[in-house]
């Protein structure tokens, strides 16, 4: 009898309490739609170093870190960034993998950090949360600081919601994307050039995979792999053919899918090629990055494309199983049937948000917090460290210290200070002529390059139905690519897509969301 | 005669065969743990040149080194280790004290209780509801929070229910006739009849508790109160992939596929040891409430 009762309460009082909760989390919803759009008003900028008389501010971050280990409480790093900032921060790190669900989980639950990263910005309930007014909007307010200004304007485009600014973009560089790292050593040995077109390429891989210059059974030209709903690691290829970046390309002012192109029938026929030619792995379907990247070390390949900052790990690796000899170098540009094509980034890698509960004094102070991490001096900091204890200063480039080697979390803070670097997909560490060298493939790659159309748009049919026509789409180039299917099927397959209204509907959404950004401008 | 001896000839063929097929089988399940076993003592290298398959040529501690060269690893371990023991503790007490009394038939309202209960084994919280719950009840970034939202499972409930619903209403009679209490009777006659039960619940729980992994990466803000699976994720996915086309994995360091394996040896290998020593219980408990009197 007695159990029963407490039974009972017990149950009653969970009921009711999730009831209220639920009730809660409701409200707390509704109080930040009803907030208005700020006011922003442009003071002058106030440097973080003026403000040592004033006491620290107190900055809560949600960030993602990409090192082995987040910072541990105390790092002499974190210290040194809170001293010169005038700050005490707070820091949530959270690994890679996990990120989108623990943004997604903070975000719904109300209470954000002052800094908020939110990498996948084109999710649906964190754009309408934006446009509710849940953070600031800093299209002006950013305009004061010098730094961040700095970022180019692409970075800055493709973070837009309906034409505003909602979140200090963390800036990527824009050149040196995953293009083909060719063995040069492989090139002088057989007396080839750096292949330019297509064609070339082709044949590098043809004289790789005949010659076998490391000497190794079943060498192919070029190593890469797929993905079950994209071109992966061969995407390039495709794009060299389509000449843009991805799966939309500007025509006339208007968006097309590249995947009705005869260049992308073009790029398939290429590759089906090289497949029956033994160029490229026969398992490219199956590969993971790691394996793919494998038959390079192991002298099997000598084409992977990646981006050339890869270089020196990847030289590193190929000495350490005997190879000192090796070399390779980042191809800036392939000419295809569409010209001269470089791929190029967009720009950046999420933002971060503050929410719009945060007063607009501390606004500004977390700006300014951003501004000195994207400044020469936040950046060495957050990347090297301190001169004389993580890194030393060597004609003009910087040698770390065995103590930043050994320092599982080094570098934690380039998650959060970001500075705009052309050259920063180059590799660290290059010998100076190198380093002038791959300099000047990054400026020829800026030339030419292109960047994909839709980047920061949305299409609403894309997010719900457009993965299952990727993988779709790249079900069938994979057959195509191995022979199961012939060229012709791909035509067929084509033709169905034309007629296919939800496919043809994301076309028409990601146009019109591209006319209205570029009437905006 | 004859035909007797060809047929024991014949057995005794069939079951060379047989047990010849099973090693194969048991080999080949084998196989992955003892491949995961010698790449995490074998150098990076060696692995790197698919040299390896069954005996590394040189033995290396270095992955281990790599593993234990800070304190994060160890730290990790005993959050996970505190989940496995404390959480499985805790757990088993609320299921075993509430399948009790729902087994008994003098509990008026058994029915509606019931019910809800088997209305949990059908519907989840969603994820963001869930966090709302627990953020509410003060329990964000308190480890605490990766064992009370899980405390109980509805199925185990049910499961255990059918084991008690075995033991006779007189053995209880009798207890309570020699003036043991209703506490009494449920720790003294219950519990120790129901052993087999406890321990194959106990072993559930307790890996469970081990894999700790989404919980964790919802409710845990400070690495120090990461269980293990979080720290292993991050070391053997890669986040390039993970992540589709968009990412910096610039500015990942991955760690050699020695040091991958290394981790997944230090991971298993302590709730795999668990197994042998629930194995006898766990037998007999798996059979729980499958044939009723």
């Amino acid at each position: 009898m007695s159990m029963k009762k407490k039974g009972m309460g017990l149950l009653a009082a969970m009921l009711a309490s999730t009831a209220l909760l639920s009730a809660c989390g409701g409200n707390e919803n509704k109080t930040s739609e009803g907030t208005g759009t700020p006011e922003p008003s442009s003071t002058a900028q106030a440097s973080a170093s003026a403000q040592s008389e004033q006491p620290a501010t107190e900055i809560s971050i949600l960030s993602i870190f990409y090192q082995k280990e987040p910072p541990a409480a105390g790092n002499e790093i974190l210290k040194e960034v809170e001293k010169r900032t005038n700050t005490k921060l707070n820091i949530t790190w959270v690994t890679p993998n996990n990120f989108n669900e623990k943004v997604n989980v903070t975000l719904a639950s109300g209470k954000l950090p002052d800094l908020t990263l939110v990498t996948d910005t084109a999710n649906a309930a964190f754009r309408s949360m934006a446009k509710q007014g849940a953070f600031w909007d800093l299209t002006e307010l950013i305009k004061d600081y010098p730094n961040l200004m700095k970022f180019p304007d692409v970075t800055f485009t493709n973070n837009l919601i309906e034409g505003r600014l909602y979140g200090v973009p963390r800036v990527r560089p824009t050149e040196g994307n995953a293009q083909p790292l060719i063995r040069t050593d492989w090139l002088e040995k057989l007396g080839l050039s750096m292949p330019r077109t297509m064609d070339e390429l082709y044949a590098v891989m043809k004289a790789f995979k005949d010659n076998a210059p490391d000497g190794k059974e079943n060498t192919v030209g070029l190593s890469g792999y797929v993905n079950q709903d994209n071109m992966g690691q061969l995407g390039f290829i495709e794009d060299a053919f389509n000449g843009t970046a991805g799966k939309y390309k500007v025509v006339d002012g208007k968006l097309a899918d590249v995947t009705f192109e005869p260049s992308e029938r073009q790029a398939l026929e290429w590759l089906r090629n090289a497949y029956a030619d033994k160029l490229i792995p026969q398992d490219f379907a199956l590969l993971k990055h790691d394996q793919a990247k494998d038959l390079i070390f192991s002298g099997k390949a000598g084409i992977f494309p990646d981006k050339p900052n890869q270089i020196p790990g990847m030289l590193q690796e190929l000495k350490k199983s005997g190879q000192a000899q090796a070399d390779l170098e980042w191809v800036s540009y392939l000419e295809g049937p569409n010209g001269k094509f470089a791929s190029k980034g967009n720009g950046h890698f999420g933002m971060f948000v503050i929410p719009r509960n945060v007063p607009e004094d501390k606004v500004k102070k977390l700006l300014a917090f951003l501004d000195y991490g994207a400044s020469d001096e936040g950046h060495e900091l957050a990347s090297y460290g301190r001169p004389g204890v993580e890194h030393n200063l060597k004609d003009n480039s910087y040698e770390l210290t065995e103590k930043a080697k050994n320092d599982p979390s080094f570098q934690f803070m380039q998650n959060i200070f970001m500075k705009f670097d052309k050259y920063a997909n180059l590799g660290t560490g290059l010998p100076a002529d190198k380093l002038a060298k791959e300099r000047k493939l990054i400026d020829e790659a800026a030339e030419v390059s292109v960047t994909s159309p839709t980047n920061g748009l949305i299409s609403e049919t894309a997010t719900t139905s457009g993965s299952d026509y990727s993988k779709k789409i790249q079900d069938m180039k994979t057959k195509v690519i191995m022979g199961d299917k012939k060229l012709e099927d791909w035509d067929k397959f084509v033709e169905q897509l034309k007629a296919d209204k939800t496919y043809l509907k994301i076309l028409e959404e990601f146009d019109a969301a591209y006319q209205a950004r570029a009437n905006a401008k | 005669m004859k035909s007797n001896l060809s047929e024991s000839t014949f057995e005794r063929w069939f079951y060379a065969a047989n047990a010849v097929i099973l090693i194969v089988v048991a080999l080949i399940c084998l196989f992955p743990f003892y491949y995961v076993f010698v790449v995490s003592f074998a150098s990076p290298e060696e692995v790197r040149q698919g040299g390896l398959l069954l005996f590394p040529k040189t033995w290396t501690l270095d992955a281990y080194r790599y593993l234990l060269s800070t304190n994060t690893f160890l730290k990790a371990t005993g959050v996970s280790a505190f989940l496995a023991v404390v959480g499985t503790f805790c757990s088993l007490l609320i299921t075993s004290m509430l399948s009790y009394g729902l087994s008994r038939k003098r509990l008026k309202g058994r029915r509606p209780m019931m019910l809800m209960i088997l209305l949990t084994t059908l519907f989840n919280p969603g994820i963001i509801p869930g966090y709302l719950v627990v953020r509410d009840l003060g329990m964000i970034n308190s480890i605490w929070s990766l064992i009370i939202p899980v405390l109980t499972s509805g199925w185990y409930v049910l499961l255990m229910k059918g084991f008690f619903d075995s033991i006779p209403a007189s053995l209880e009679e009798a207890a309570l006739i020699d003036g043991s209490n209703e506490i009494g009777v449920w720790l003294r006659i219950i519990l120790p009849l129901s052993l087999p039960s406890l321990a194959a619940f106990g072993l559930f729980y307790a890996v469970g508790y081990w894999n700790t992994f989404f919980t964790a990466v919802l409710y845990i803000n400070t690495p120090d109160k990461w269980p293990l699976q979080i720290l292993l994720q991050n070391l053997l996915i890669d986040s390039s992939t993970a992540m589709g086309a968009v990412s910096d994995s610039s500015l990942q360091d991955v760690p050699s596929q020695s040091k991958k394996m290394a981790a997944i040896i230090v991971s298993t290998v302590p709730i795999l040891l668990v197994y042998p020593f629930l194995q006898k219980h766990f037998a007999k408990g798996a059979m729980v409430g499958s044939v009723k009197e």
